[in-house]
């Protein structure tokens, strides 16, 4: 727009000057008409002048009859005036009185001829002058009124351009620009604030939109709800009800509007409740309660009721939203759980009961079979008629003692499954505890030729822990790991403290190993893993499951890792808690 | 101002001083003597004319001679008369009158035309003129000289009288300046005739004029002195005046005077006898 602009200034310009030229020039040629007619005006009056000053001196010399004094007067005037080009005076009856030319001069003027009277003749004057030096003025004015002319139209040209160019068309161009600038400006702003409100409304119809949908969804909800719904005013006039209400209660849609929600009004419900109902909500607050509804039908249904103020603009109470949800199902569903477990309880019970009679009415014969088993193989009265009884004596004692062990552990697992098993926690030296065990399970690892290594470190602290069970837990460990380690294998046991001060208890053995799959079905109760090596040494299945249950008893944790071929690791954690200083004040006072 | 006269007034001014040089250096204490005109011609043609014969005196008598011009003709016969002059150039008419009314002045010479100390005047008309004798200028118009001019006014109304024609008989009559206006005056057609000395009329005889009639001869022009003149001084310059025709130098005198002047000759009252009868008829009609 810029360029064009300047495109049309030129133009203009171009005219301006165009026209500016034909004017000076215009007015060049008429100041020179006018001055050569100024020139020549002055010439003639000049020559009219002189033409009245000869005439009138001349007649009256002639009046006079003074002639020679007016041929002498006619004879000095082209001295006196060396301009004077003819100077002639004729007489009315043609002679000439007196005759002057100067046939030198180049330029003359116009002659002029006047009549002169004197007394009752006439003469007539002629004058010319020269008209060189007017000829030399015009001729000078021209090259000066050209010069003038062209110096005239360079500077108002330049001024023109100056002013045009600079005052008045630069500083528009630039406040055009500027103006266009900030329109651009402006319409960029226009159209961002178009495009934002444009965006604001598409924002805003699709909120609108959305809020529809969400309203419609939401009457869809209420009224596509599983829940009964009924809206009623601060006076608690039903306004609304949701289909729901409807197949609940009974009532229509017509009936319940315009009714008080004390339709719905059980007998069971004590009076207090409804009164707590409304002086909560008339608080402003939320009422949650679970209560009896009536339906039309004089039948009745549990409900969920919660019912919530709903608030104006200002925040005043409008309207009250009540929510009921049918939960009959759920209380029958409770009170047969309560059921349930007041017979799992009465189970557990006669559980507990069973599990004591049985480890005393077991235990009892148990511990007789045992005991005259025994009596039998020391021979205390005497020796045996046939050895194949002292075979047999041994079997008893054998199976007697496995059988003990076997209820000792199912009485243990239950105990602790049952929460019934009690640690008799004191201070224990884990070293010893191992030592001890080790010495009970060392014939048979011998017999295996399997080298058995213990905890040998001096340092170690004491324990808080149930020396029986954690001598258990010990025996449990070390059988297995001798258990499934073949000949000339190695079992080792150690004790370390961890960076948080726990101690770590490991029983290792380089034997047959487990898979992950078998090591979940060592923890299960009677999860002994089927191998060959397991077959020639029976368990009762039930050592890996007690000693977990026994270290968590202890709070601790037990973390086996196994590895087919390559032997298996039991990892024992005691809490920090459990770990104390050989010369703690605690270990001084226990 | 007349740039011309000027100069050519002052180059006579210088000559005339350079002229009388010699002469002022034997003549230191005495004053100039005057040589008085009357103006018949220009006051500067006259100078110029006679500077030259000023000059001549000056040398031959031992004095310096000035030349003065009158205002007018009535100026130089009073002046003439009451011996204001050293020198004096009268008409035959103006000296009868002088010597009636002053006194007779004493003769020093007279002008020699031709060799003849005689001239006349001339009555002419324009060439085309239908006037071909005196009597014929009854009721035209007339110019004539200075009313105490001899030769352009005295003797052509005795001229005039002497054909029946008066004054008084002519439609006009004017009394001009001097004898060039009168000669204009006719050419020019103001008047149908005029009248001026003939030696006038000789030097303007290329014009368009003719001789309609020519006077009776008179004795020329003369020189007098005052009475008061030393006898020895006026016969020295009568002497110088007869003499100059013979000098060296007095063709150039003579020519620079001009006309037909041969000279100047000696000469006596009783040539100026004819001057007195003319005047004698024509003084009543000219000064009533």
């Amino acid at each position: 727009m810029i360029q064009g602009l300047h495109r049309k200034n030129r133009q203009v310009f171009a005219a301006v000057i165009a026209l500016l030229s034909v004017a000076i020039s215009l007015a060049s040629m008429y100041i020179y008409d006018q001055q050569k007619q100024q020139l020549h005006n002055s010439l003639s009056r000049k020559v009219v002048t002189e033409l009245d000053l000869i005439g009138s001196v001349l007649t009256d010399a002639m009046l006079r009859h003074d002639y020679s004094e007016g041929r002498r007067l006619l004879a000095d005037w082209p001295i006196n005036h060396p301009d004077v080009v003819e100077l002639t005076v004729l007489m009315d009856n043609g002679v000439t009185f007196f005759a002057y030319r100067n046939d030198q001069v180049d330029k003359a003027s116009p002659s002029l001829t006047r009549d002169f009277r004197y007394a009752e003749r006439t003469l007539s004057i002629t004058l010319c002058h020269d008209a060189t030096e007017v000829s030399t003025t015009l001729a000078q004015l021209s090259r000066n009124l050209l010069i003038a002319s062209l110096a005239v139209m360079v500077l108002i040209g330049a001024a023109l351009w100056f002013i045009l160019f600079r005052w008045m068309i630069k500083p528009m161009e630039q406040e055009i620009s500027r103006q266009t600038h900030e329109l651009r400006k402006s319409h960029d702003h226009l159209e961002e604030q178009v495009l934002e409100r444009t965006a604001s409304l598409a924002n805003e119809v699709e909120i609108r939109k959305r809020a529809e949908q969400s309203l419609r969804k939401l009457v869809r909800v209420v009224d596509q709800s599983p829940i009964m719904v009924f809206i009623t005013d601060t006076e608690g006039i039903i306004e609304y009800v949701n289909p729901k209400f409807e197949q609940i209660t009974g009532y229509s849609r017509e009936e319940a509007i315009g009714a008080n929600p004390s339709i719905l009004k059980s007998p069971d419900t004590p009076r207090e409740v409804h009164e707590d109902l409304w002086n909560t909500v008339l608080a402003g607050k939320e009422w949650r309660h679970e209560i009896k509804d009536l339906c039309k039908d004089g039948s009745d249904f549990w409900a969920s009721v919660h019912i919530t103020p709903i608030r104006d603009k200002n925040g005043d109470i409008s309207h009250f939203a009540s929510l009921h949800e049918d939960i009959t199902e759920r209380k029958q569903a409770e009170l047969e759980i309560e059921n349930a477990r007041r017979a799992a309880e009465l189970s557990d019970k006669a559980k507990t009961e069973l599990l004591a009679n049985m480890s005393h009415e077991l235990r009892t014969p148990l511990n007789a079979i045992i005991g005259f088993a025994e009596t039998m193989r020391h021979k205390v009265f005497g020796p045996l008629a046939n050895p194949k009884y002292e075979e047999y004596a041994d079997f008893i004692h054998s199976s007697g003692s496995h059988l003990l062990e076997l209820i000792n552990d199912i009485l243990d697992v239950s105990a602790i499954e049952a929460g019934k098993l009690t640690l008799r926690e004191e201070t224990v030296d884990v070293t010893e505890i191992c030592a001890a065990t080790l010495e009970i399970i060392r014939p048979r690892a011998h017999e295996m030729h399997i080298e058995l290594t213990g905890i040998d470190i001096p340092d170690l602290p004491l324990l808080r822990a149930d020396p029986l069970r954690l001598k258990q837990i010990f025996i449990n460990l070390l059988c297995n790991a001798v258990k499934f380690t073949p000949e000339n294998g190695a079992v080792s046991c150690n004790a370390v403290l961890d960076q948080q001060g726990n101690m770590i208890l490991s029983v290792m053995d380089n034997g047959i190993g487990m898979t992950s799959e078998e090591l979940v079905k060592a923890l299960d109760t009677f999860g002994q893993v089927d191998s060959s090596l397991s077959r020639k040494h029976e368990g009762t299945g039930l050592g890996l499951p007690l000693t977990k249950g026994l270290v968590e008893l202890h709070g601790g944790e037990m973390e086996i890792a196994s590895a087919p071929g390559k032997g298996t690791t039991v990892l024992l954690h005691f809490p920090s808690d459990r770990v104390l200083e050989v010369d703690s004040p605690q270990n001084q006072a226990v | 101002m007349n740039i011309r006269r000027v100069f050519r007034a002052s180059v006579l001014t210088l000559a005339l001083y350079f002229a009388l040089q010699p002469a002022a250096a034997f003549a230191e204490n005495k004053p100039p003597l005057v040589l008085g005109f009357m103006p018949y011609l220009n006051a500067e043609l006259l100078l110029e004319k006679y500077t030259p014969l000023a000059q001549y005196l000056s040398r031959k008598i031992g004095r310096t001679v000035q030349i003065h011009v009158a205002k007018n003709y009535a100026e130089h016969i009073r002046a003439t008369g009451e011996d204001e002059l050293d020198i004096s150039f009268l008409g035959g008419s103006p000296y009868v009158v002088i010597g009636d009314e002053y006194g007779l002045k004493p003769l020093l010479a007279r002008y020699e035309f031709d060799g003849a100390p005689t001239f006349g005047a001339v009555i002419f008309v324009a060439k085309n003129s239908p006037v071909q004798s005196l009597s014929e200028l009854t009721g035209k118009r007339v110019a004539f000289g200075s009313a105490k001019s001899t030769l352009s006014t005295q003797v052509p109304v005795y001229m005039l009288m002497q054909a029946g024609v008066q004054l008084r008989d002519l439609a006009a009559y004017e009394h001009l300046r001097n004898h060039t206006n009168v000669i204009l005056g006719v050419e020019l057609g103001d008047f149908d005739a005029g009248a001026v000395a003939e030696e006038v009329f000789q030097e303007n005889a290329d014009k368009n004029i003719r001789v309609l009639a020519h006077s009776p001869v008179l004795s020329t022009h003369v020189f007098v002195t005052r009475t008061t003149l030393d006898q020895n001084l006026r016969t020295r310059i009568a002497s110088a005046l007869t003499s100059l025709k013979d000098d060296p130098q007095g063709a150039a005198v003579l020519k620079a005077i001009g006309g037909n002047l041969s000279g100047f000759v000696p000469v006596q009252d009783s040539d100026y006898d004819l001057h007195r009868e003319i005047l004698k008829d024509v003084l009543p009609v000219l000064e009533p």
